[in-house]
């Protein structure tokens, strides 16, 4: 950086943290800032101090929200239906695109990856535990933990730890794509899919 | 298959070189240091993606420039296919495209093409450590079965999580560590599985790949024995011996803080008449047998993939005598097309073959 620009130096810094974007993209977003309205940067900052205080996370579901506890768990139409347990709350938001079922969710902020430090104490399964427990009105647990490594040891965990409830737990299926060919999709996919075959009902 | 044409780019010591090849049988011939074998890693990288030499990206590019670049046309059983392949250490990201398409992954175009190289370092595919002959394995399984691939990218990222829970400060929680080791069982015995597939078909072809190679009418055989298993029963067999090894082992698992037992730490060992070629074969013993080894595998691929990997040969023909020399070349006509590559035009040779020679960093073309 040129001389005497600490403080554009320290945005690009910032903006340099963000997921997915390298020292390019925070250069021009910092220079995209730096031309704003005062309106615009007022805007900006107070939306991020927003979310900072305003966003709490659910004491029944661990889920992002503004109030506690969160809509979905407060909704009438929702009490006595399963939960399914995710890694991360963008989880739920694209959960949230199944319209006609109604589900809760559990939201676990993170999985087990011992490489980043992560075991059963640094997740919300202490909080999962205690909603089954206080609880009676769970009919089953579908974990829709990410079908990679990680996801699977924590599903399995989870699995193993909750057959004391003596509640149905289930894993979601992997395979084909709905209105996906079989001659389009991968050797793996494909394999996957007849690991997971069910019989027709 | 064959490489039909190849434009290479920055590439080691060469800055600019576009050739077109025989499909059959093409010879490299220049001077120690001439860039014979950089033209090998070239085609080699082109195909599979990655560097024999197992040299790291950067190394590759011309010393002072900024890329490197190969485009190349390759003639498969599925038609004409064009692979674009670069890397420029200031992005830092390989680029390969595939009929002018960018790929997310490399190893969508190991399906398609396949590339065999035999070198002078082969010898220590029967003499060297196991860990060579697993990577000997997991190639040709790799080359020929997109889910070996998966299952051992799965079992590798199990194994690193695994072995950080071990090596942990407090003792981990049994039923954590019962995960991981369910996931353990789970990849490792498909891994395990296959590997028994191959040894199987690999050595029938191995055993006529060296009696085509030596009037030596001595067996050779390929013991693969995963938790005493001699030969492959089942998965859920499979399985169920390593789940019980796992259990032995888990004291001195916890003590050593690494994982012990599973098909990282597989051997494959070779007998030659009944004795172990590793410890009382000679040198003349292993050359053969390691060349009849890497034939087999590009044999292998031939057979799996119904189109034959191209095979380089990097100066094998060296330690040969006149007699294996001749035998060697014989060989050669088995498959689609071979790179020989040599310093001098050796006195027996078919004379059908394209002839470039290198001097000075150029090609000339005899």
């Amino acid at each position: 950086m040129a001389q005497n620009l600490t403080s554009l130096e320290h945005l690009i810094q910032i903006l340099e943290k963000f997921p997915g974007i390298g020292r390019k993209t925070a250069q021009r977003m910092a220079f995209y800032i730096l031309q704003m309205d005062s309106e615009g940067i007022y805007a900006l900052a107070q939306s991020i101090k927003d979310v900072h205080e305003k966003i709490v996370h659910c004491s029944v579901c661990c889920n992002i929200t503004e109030t506690d506890t969160c809509p979905i768990c407060s909704d009438e139409k929702r009490k006595s239906s399963p939960i399914i347990v995710v890694e991360d709350p963008i989880d739920v938001m694209a959960l949230q695109k199944i319209k006609e079922m109604k589900y809760r969710y559990h939201i676990l902020h993170g999985r087990l990856s011992p490489l980043d430090g992560i075991g059963p104490k640094d997740i919300r399964i202490k909080e999962l535990f205690a909603r089954i427990t206080e609880n009676n009105d769970i009919p089953e647990i579908i974990l829709a933990t990410n079908p990679n490594v990680e996801g699977e040891a924590t599903a399995v965990y989870l699995h193993k730890i909750l057959k004391p409830f003596e509640i149905p737990v289930t894993r979601i299926a992997r395979g084909l794509p709905v209105g996906g060919d079989l001659e389009f999709s991968d050797e793996i996919t494909l394999s996957e899919s007849i690991r997971g075959r069910r019989a027709i009902r | 298959m064959y490489i039909d044409k190849i434009k290479l780019t920055n590439f080691r010591s060469h800055k600019d070189a576009d050739l077109t090849f025989d499909p059959s049988i093409n010879l490299i011939t220049g001077r120690n240091g001439s860039g014979k074998t950089n033209l090998l890693e070239a085609i080699y990288y082109l195909t599979i993606g990655k560097s024999h030499r197992k040299s790291p990206d950067k190394d590759l590019v011309m010393f002072d420039e900024t890329y490197f670049r190969l485009d190349g046309y390759i003639a498969t059983k599925e038609g004409r296919i064009r692979i674009e392949t670069g890397f420029s250490p200031e992005q830092g990201r390989k680029m390969v495209k595939l009929n002018k398409t960018r790929l997310d992954r490399i190893s969508e175009l190991l399906q398609k093409v396949s590339c065999v190289q035999l070198s002078p370092d082969d010898i220590e595919l029967t003499r060297g450590s196991p860990l060579i002959r697993r990577h000997f394995m997991d190639m040709a399984l790799v080359l020929t079965a997109p889910s070996y691939l998966h299952a051992l990218q799965e079992y590798r990222r199990v194994l690193s999580q695994r072995n950080e829970l071990l090596r942990g400060v407090s003792v981990p929680d049994p039923t954590l560590l019962g995960v991981w080791d369910d996931q353990l069982v789970e990849w490792g015995a498909r891994l395990i599985l296959k590997r028994f597939e191959f040894i199987n078909r690999l050595v029938d072809l191995v055993n006529k790949l060296y009696h085509s190679l030596s009037s030596n009418p001595v067996h050779i055989s390929l013991s693969y024995t995963p938790f005493g298993l001699s030969e492959a029963v089942s998965l859920e067999r499979i399985q169920t011996l390593f789940r019980e090894k796992l259990a032995n082992n888990r004291a001195r698992e916890l003590k050593q803080g690494y994982t012990l037992t599973g098909p990282h730490r597989d051997n494959l060992r070779i007998a030659f008449g009944g004795l172990s070629l590793k410890r009382f074969g000679s040198q003349g013993q292993h050359r053969l047998v390691s060349t009849a080894l890497r034939l087999s595998q590009a044999l292998y691929l031939k057979e799996e993939n119904e189109d034959c990997p191209v095979v380089l040969f990097d100066d094998v023909f060296a330690e040969l005598d006149s007699q294996h020399k001749e035998l060697l070349f014989q060989m050669t006509l088995r498959f689609d097309q071979v790179f020989i590559v040599s310093p001098q035009e050796p006195k027996i040779f078919p004379r059908q073959a394209k002839k470039f020679h290198l001097q000075d960093g150029d090609f000339l073309q005899k």
